[in-house]
């Protein structure tokens, strides 16, 4: 095998790896994998930090040994059946919405663009209520239920809004009009519970970790297994679809197709994601922003944006659970009081937002 | 209605037969037949909202025909695939658009889509089509910097880099000289002369300037109301009588001094009223 | 949908919608869960007798809740359409600026640490809250140097939105009997409104709607992009914090008297704007009237459909407003602004 052929250029800090035998070549941004990586490491430190707290304090060297095997039998019950899956969840969960935020965002070309618009938490939220609160169901139908709201609702919203082809402006309108029929549907059944099926849903609606175990793990992991792969193979696309339809497709562009895998991954993800811990929104909208501002304009930034949105939930749940011990705030709540005070801040000081301003 | 060529002129890569276009009900181009001559510069001139960005549009696949067929190279250019089209024919539309904080080098590089693949994402011949680009366009200076810092000749030229660095024989641009100064005006169409003359490239222009369409023009066409009123040589085709027709325009034609195209000369207010 | 075109058809359409909405509130005081024969409404009007009980019903009950509708629908059509104005995005509605969770935190602080437990007690904690809540999102969103730009006035608005949201909910989980008053008044509803909180609220609503209806001039000219509307002489900033006041005020006021009633605000300007076009002198107007049209609508129908009982009017309005909105979606270009 002939030796890559590593071209670097300065100052714009791309790395080009390519290999002249097979062909092959690919282009890495230095700052956005810097970032990226940074971000995740926080996330897993705090990840492993939120295993080894908790009503049972254990101390993290032996968190760490339960993980490769050892620790004793009730370190490696509180730390496996209990802390790691809920953990893993909200790293996942969290990458999951971070991932289709920035997708979103992209693509609609709008710092306010989140999975909100194709109805994904109007319709797992009315799903999941309906479980709650008439079926009495169980956590695993509620989940299941959810994301059969969230896709069926976006399977309306995209056929609703086709008409030789789906313009960006008339889906939202469509998703809003959704999105108001279901939110109306969900006050209903919010009215007519009993007050502790009610409050069960209210704890749902604003997005909680609490008891997510490794049925919802393994859900969660599978869909980021096979959608990040397909949204790393769409980057270049999108790269492409930024630049406008038209000049898109005299590239050679098949937009709409690239536009509908694109929208149907990321709004797998947000609906996976809403299903396994409620309508976490928020990360979706802040994380992909933060990932943005702080990578700059040469990358996508989609990879960063997954990992600080595993970075913010994992954060966010490791305050809600200790902060007003033993009580249990929903993640939910964290992340909007987490995330929202920096959003404000990076709004004060940029001089410029978004792609519009 | 066809252009006057000469008899060993080689085949029209792309060709019009009575494409008619519309937006919703409104048709805007109706059995319009074109043959854009090979290795030329073809410029579309007319008045405003005539149907010229229209048919370039019509033409580039950007829009469907209602009726009608855009044949590219002799094929239907809606039967062949979008990459493939890709690779024969570039368009640069009218305001495209740049996304935030992109630098020079990486738009101009989004340029080789049609040659990459999800595992040749960056060539030999990638990197080198982008600098060739830039050299050709004289952006190489900026090459690091953003492109919404530029100014708007600067940025005009970076997305012609663009357009250069597709590699394409075919290259269709739609008012690519409208935001800029006379100067950068000059500097634009002399560049795309250059290609023409030095790479043989075909380019079709949609221009607003009769007397640098003239200047620039091997072959122009005159649109008005979505049909085309008279193409050929800027001599033929520019006479006092079409310039009053298309454009309801009193003029007077002059020899350009220097070139010896036609010369626009708008005959002012207060000297009309004579014959 | 007919759009009409010249100022003739706009203004006869306008009084046809008007009468319209006569129809709609005369109906509205008529039908309710309790069938009452139409004699004896025309009875309670004119010849009131305070000792039947179908008279009082009408006069107590359907009277003060009609006219609430009215002005609340009205609010609420009005400040979307000058919100969608200010902010150059037609897809904006009063809730960008705080109003609606506010209002809920401050109903929810009311109830939990107040201990308020009646509608009228809600009315100025709602209306204080969405007030507050409106000038942080404002002043956030005017930080920096081009002042409150749409992108920066929804950023802002999505963050506070989210934290008061967070805020309201910690709160209603953490005290159950809070929730179990909040989930109704959350809704959006007109039942059990008295003409005591309508003699609160309308000062409120008539001055929103004077401010709203004066800037008309002004939406058109902010329209065309700041730049162009200084060049116009307009006072950008000044014109749009008194726009701003006028959805505040008329947000906060319906907020305070019906709870938060969605979907009104956002789809009755794109209405008013597919019949008489992006004039901001026609489509206040006509938001002013197709409004309380779909609210009452709504509410009436809520209140029959649901015999005995009745279905809250914020439940209502977008069951039945969504799909002929998705319907004009589809059939129409809806205009931009």
């Amino acid at each position: 095998m002939v030796a890559p052929a590593v071209a670097v250029r300065r100052r714009d800090r791309v790395l080009v790896l390519r290999s002249r035998r097979l062909g092959w070549s690919t282009r890495v941004h230095g700052r956005a994998v810097v970032v990226g990586l940074a971000a995740l490491a926080c996330a897993l430190a705090v990840f492993v930090w939120s295993l080894a707290v908790g009503d049972f304090p254990i101390p993290v060297g032996e968190v760490i040994a339960t993980l490769f095997g050892g620790g004793s039998r009730s370190t490696r019950f509180i730390v496996e059946t209990l802390r790691l899956p809920r953990g893993l969840t909200a790293l996942l969960v969290g990458a999951a919405f971070g991932l289709s935020g920035a997708i979103f965002q992209r693509l609609a070309r709008n710092p306010l663009a989140s999975p909100d618009i194709i109805g994904v938490n109007a319709g797992a939220a009315a799903a999941a209520v309906f479980v709650i609160v008439i079926v009495h169901g169980t956590s695993a139908q509620v989940t299941f239920g959810a994301l059969a709201g969230s896709i069926l609702t976006a399977l309306a919203i995209y056929l609703l809004a086709y008409k030789r082809g789906v313009s960006g402006y008339r889906l939202v309108l469509v998703g809003i009009g959704v999105t108001a029929m279901l939110g109306s549907v969900t006050s209903y059944l919010l009215t007519r519970a009993e007050i502790f099926e009610a409050q069960k849903a209210v704890v749902w609606l604003t997005g909680s970790l609490n008891g997510r175990g490794w049925e919802h793990v393994r859900p969660v992991s599978l869909a980021l297994l096979v959608l990040v792969p397909v949204t790393i193979a769409m980057a270049r696309h999108l790269r492409v679809l930024e630049l406008g339809d038209d000049t898109a497709r005299g590239l050679g562009l098949r937009v709409e197709r690239s536009r509908s895998v694109l929208l149907l991954a990321a709004t797998a993800l947000a609906a996976i994601a809403t299903a396994s811990a409620g309508p976490v929104g928020f990360v979706a909208l802040v994380a992909p922003q933060v990932a943005r501002r702080l990578v700059g304009g040469r990358s996508l930034g989609l990879l960063p944006a997954a990992a600080f949105g595993a970075l913010l939930m994992v954060a966010a749940d490791l305050v809600g659970r200790r902060l007003f011990a033993p009580t249990e705030l929903p993640v939910g709540i964290i992340t909007a009081i987490l995330g929202a005070p920096y959003l404000l801040f990076l709004l004060a000081r940029a001089n410029r937002v978004g792609a519009d301003a | 209605m066809t252009a006057p060529v000469t008899v060993d002129a080689p085949p029209s890569p792309l060709t019009a037969e009575r494409l008619r276009l519309a937006y919703d009900d409104r048709v805007i181009v109706d059995r319009l037949s074109m043959a854009i001559p090979a290795g030329r510069i073809t410029v579309i001139v007319g008045a405003n909202a005539c149907g010229k960005s229209t048919l370039l549009r019509g033409l580039a696949r950007l829009m469907k025909a209602d009726e009608g067929s855009v044949l590219l190279d002799g094929q239907d250019i809606h039967r062949r695939s979008t990459r493939d089209v890709a690779t024969r024919l570039g368009i640069l539309p009218q305001q495209p658009i740049a996304p935030e904080g992109i630098t020079v080098s990486d738009l101009v590089g989004r340029g080789r889509h049609p040659h990459q693949r999800w595992h040749r994402q960056f060539s030999v011949d990638d990197e080198a089509a982008v600098m060739t680009a830039l050299d050709a366009t004289g952006t190489t200076d900026l090459a690091d910097r953003a492109v919404d810092e530029l100014s708007g000749g600067q940025r005009q030229r970076v997305w012609i880099a663009l357009a250069l660095a597709q590699g394409t024989p075919l290259m269709l641009l739609d008012e690519p000289t409208t935001f800029l100064d006379l100067a950068h005006q000059v500097e634009v169409l002399d560049l795309l002369a250059h290609l023409n003359e030095t790479e043989g490239r075909t380019i079709v222009l949609v221009l607003h300037d009769l007397n640098l369409a003239c200047r620039y023009a091997h072959h122009l066409v005159a649109m008005k109301d979505g049909a085309i009123v008279a193409e050929g040589l800027p001599a033929e085709v520019i006479t006092a009588e079409l310039v009053a027709k298309v454009f309801d325009l009193h003029c007077h034609i002059l020899d350009d001094p220097l070139t010896g195209t036609p010369l626009v000369l708008p005959v002012p207010a207060g000297h009309r009223g004579a014959a | 949908m007919l759009l009409l075109r010249s100022g003739w058809t706009k203004g006869a359409g306008l009084a046809g919608a008007t009468g319209l909405l006569v129809v709609i509130g005369f109906a509205s005081v008529a039908y309710g869960s309790k069938s009452i024969p139409l004699s004896v409404v025309w009875d309670a009007l004119w010849h009131f007798d305070p000792g039947s009980n179908d008279h009082l019903i009408v006069r107590s009950l359907r009277v003060p809740r009609t006219v609430i509708g009215l002005g609340v629908g009205a609010a609420l059509g009005l400040a979307g359409a000058v919100m969608q104005g200010v902010s150059r995005n037609p897809l904006a509605d009063p809730g960008i600026l705080g109003v609606e969770a506010g209002a809920s935190l401050a109903v929810v602080v009311a109830i939990n640490s107040f201990g308020v437990g009646s509608l009228t007690g809600y009315v100025w904690f709602a209306f204080a809250g969405a007030a507050i809540a409106s000038v942080v999102v404002y002043t956030l969103g005017s930080m920096g140097r081009d002042g409150a730009t749409p992108v920066k006035l929804a950023l802002a608005g999505a963050a506070l939105a989210a934290m008061l949201g967070s805020i309201t909910s910690a709160i209603l989980l953490l005290d159950v009997a809070t929730l179990d008053e909040f989930r109704f008044w959350v809704v959006g509803s007109l039942a059990g409104r008295d003409g005591s909180i309508a003699t609160q609220v309308m000062p409120f609503l008539l001055a929103g709607a004077v401010l709203a209806l004066g800037s008309a001039r002004a939406l058109n000219t902010l329209a065309l992009g700041d730049d162009m509307a200084r060049s116009l002489g307009q006072r950008v900033r000044i014109a749009r914090a008194v726009s701003a006041l006028a959805v505040v005020v008329l947000s906060g006021a319906a907020v305070a008297a019906a709870g938060p009633i969605g979907f009104i605000g956002l789809t009755i300007p794109h209405v008013a704007r597919a019949i008489c076009g992006p004039d901001y002198r026609w489509v206040l107007p006509w938001s002013m009237v197709l409004g309380p049209c779909l609210l009452l609508l709504a509410d009436i129908l809520g209140r029959v459909l649901a015999r005995p009982g009745e279905l809250q009017v914020g439940i209502v309005t977008a069951v039945i407003g969504a799909p002929f909105f998705i319907a004009l979606v589809r059939r129409r270009k809806l205009a931009g602004l």
